[in-house]
């Protein structure tokens, strides 16, 4: 049996998902109730900028992997 | 704490390149894993301190010569907003504690009403002594200027008459 390299960044894409979306209620609840003002403003853009810095790092820390290569195991032969 | 919150894929990092061979190569399965592990724990960390920060930015206090208007957001999906008369304000209590509000002179203000209710809570505002000195020369102004309303007199009467007829 072989389970896909890729199947790992899937997983890591899906959490960064879920991230983004929950990120996204907390944009909402900043717009919602009016406080959209210059400290609001910095402190999101500070929040995002450091988001994308810490996946920009985590795809280049993996930028050498082969995600189409496989992980193998249970090639078991039975011999009588 | 939260710095060693941050700390910790780091020093995991040194231990396992330091005492095995598991982060040795750049495209190994373990290399892998380790790398997204710390991506993702490092943006939820991101994330619960830009929702603290939220809680705590969108948490609002008005106070008037009328009435203390409380706003307080809790969590994503909870927001209380509590209104209060100033007549109503018995006492009304400023708690600094710990090192870092001491330093930065933020804490709470604890404001006790005639009724049995729970305490109306304003937390880590800023200077709460001044903000405690505040709210009560504005009862005292209210009370002086307009006097509190018959109900509220008519409470007050009940309450020290129950005193009265307590056994000693």
């Amino acid at each position: 049996m072989a389970i896909p390299y890729y199947i790992f960044l899937i997983i890591y894409l899906l959490t960064v998902l879920i991230f983004f979306a929950l990120s996204v209620l907390n944009f909402y609840h900043i717009i919602r109730f009016g406080y959209f003002r210059l400290t609001s403003v910095f402190v999101t853009f500070l929040y995002l900028g450091a988001a994308v810095v810490i996946i920009l790092l985590t795809l280049n820390a993996l930028a050498n992997v082969d995600w189409a290569a496989n992980i193998e195991f249970g090639n078991y032969q039975i011999t009588t | 704490m939260f710095l060693i919150e941050v700390l910790i894929p780091i020093i995991i990092y040194y231990v396992l390149k330091s005492y095995t061979d598991w982060l040795a190569d750049n495209s190994s399965i373990p290399y892998i894993i380790f790398v997204f592990l710390g991506g993702i724990y490092y943006l939820y960390i991101m994330l619960f301190l830009y929702q603290a920060w939220i809680d705590y930015y969108l948490d609002l206090w008005i106070i008037t010569n009328e009435r203390i208007i409380s706003i307080e957001q809790q969590g994503l999906f909870k927001r209380t907003t509590s209104e209060l008369r100033i007549h109503r304000v018995q006492d009304v209590t400023s708690e600094v504690h710990g090192f870092l509000p001491t330093i930065f002179k933020y804490g709470d203000v604890h404001v006790q009403t005639a009724s049995e209710q729970e305490r109306f809570n304003l937390l880590q505002v800023p200077h709460p002594d001044e903000v405690a000195r505040k709210i009560m020369a504005l009862q005292e102004k209210y009370v002086e200027e307009i006097g509190l309303p018959p109900s509220e007199v008519f409470e007050i009467k009940k309450s020290s008459e129950k005193d009265e007829a307590k056994p000693v």
